[in-house]
């Protein structure tokens, strides 16, 4: 697949912090838009960027639908690869937006 | 005239009381268009997903199912746009007619990635309700242009995304093959599509003689 890195925003941080709570764990788009906090509808385009990212797989439900009483869904699990650089993505834009420890140096002005 | 009476009778007809009047197919014609600019496979997987999801999670509030998939047109826009796939399909007619090289203006419309559904889909709509099935429509004029006005809009929408995805495509095909930025016009692109054409040959021609060296 690709192998683009996707740029985070604060809708695809708001998904990958809720699938790395949990990585295995297989969510569908509207669940995870609840989860998430974020649009119903946008949540889809997040999770086409970064499935086109390699970050995250998409499957189709395997039972039956006859079995499940309504059409198969397609859900979304994390990568090993979105597991590890969404992490590491995440850990930096929370680095980022932290305040910092440091006052900023004064300069004396001329 | 009684607008509001005219009004009602459009509601009605669309939320009928018992059977939900149009509602559904509307929806689902609407999810249809939403993602009709899309290339082939994200357009089935795109239109599967939101259909599933549609019937599962809105079969009981079918009005905020119509709400959601109003506000997936964009979302289906967007992805249509940034879909990265017709370069490939470009260059592979490039290599089917490298003795014309056309570079696919107006050969790309007709691939089987593009987008040419939404026309016709709009038509339909709009043929059947402004006349009906049977001849007698179902909503007055004005009911006609409230429901076609929104759909000429998904439709521009959906006609001005597959423009800007290829010329996307057109871009990313000329930046590969030493297409060099500023240059917009055609003369540019096939330009730069007979250099690639040419040192594909050559390529092809070295690899040839290499496995021809190598067999002998």
């Amino acid at each position: 697949m690709m192998s683009l890195t996707p740029r985070v925003t604060d809708k695809v941080a708001a998904l990958l912090a809720v699938m790395l709570v949990n990585p295995t764990r297989r969510w569908y788009g509207l669940e995870l838009a609840r989860a998430a906090g974020v649009g119903h509808a946008t949540v889809y385009a997040a999770l086409g960027r970064l499935e086109r990212a390699g970050w995250v797989e998409g499957a189709w439900e395997t039972s039956p639908p006859e079995q499940l009483g309504r059409p198969r869904r397609r859900t979304y699990v994390l990568s090993a690869s979105g597991a590890r650089l969404g992490g590491a993505s995440m850990e930096h834009q929370r680095a980022r937006q932290s305040p910092r420890a440091q006052p900023r140096p004064r300069f004396a002005n001329p | 005239m009684n607008v509001l009476a005219l009004l009602m009778n459009i509601l009605f007809s669309l939320l009928g009381l018992e059977t939900w009047g149009w509602l559904p197919a509307l929806t689902k014609l609407l999810v249809v268009i939403a993602t009709a600019a899309m290339p082939a496979e994200l357009r089935r997987t795109r239109r599967e997903e939101w259909l599933a999801e549609l019937e599962a999670e809105y079969a009981e509030t079918r009005l905020a199912g119509f709400i959601w998939v109003i506000a997936l047109v964009p979302v289906g826009t967007w992805e249509a746009v940034v879909a990265r796939r017709q370069a490939f399909h470009l260059r592979s007619r490039l290599v089917v007619r490298k003795d014309r090289i056309v570079l696919g203006w107006n050969r790309v419309s007709d691939s089987p990635d593009s987008m040419c559904a939404p026309p016709i889909f709009f038509g339909i709509f709009v043929a059947v309700t402004t006349f009906g099935v049977d001849g007698n429509s179902p909503f007055s004029a004005i009911g006609a242009m409230a429901l076609g006005t929104p759909a000429l809009a998904l439709v521009c929408m959906s006609v001005l995304a597959n423009a800007l995805r290829r010329d996307k495509a057109v871009r990313s095909l000329a930046s590969r093959v030493g297409y060099i930025d500023g240059q917009t016009s055609k003369i540019a692109y096939t330009a730069a599509a007979k250099r690639y054409v040419a040192a594909r040959d050559l390529r092809d021609h070295e690899n040839g003689m290499s496995v021809h060296s190598a067999s002998t």
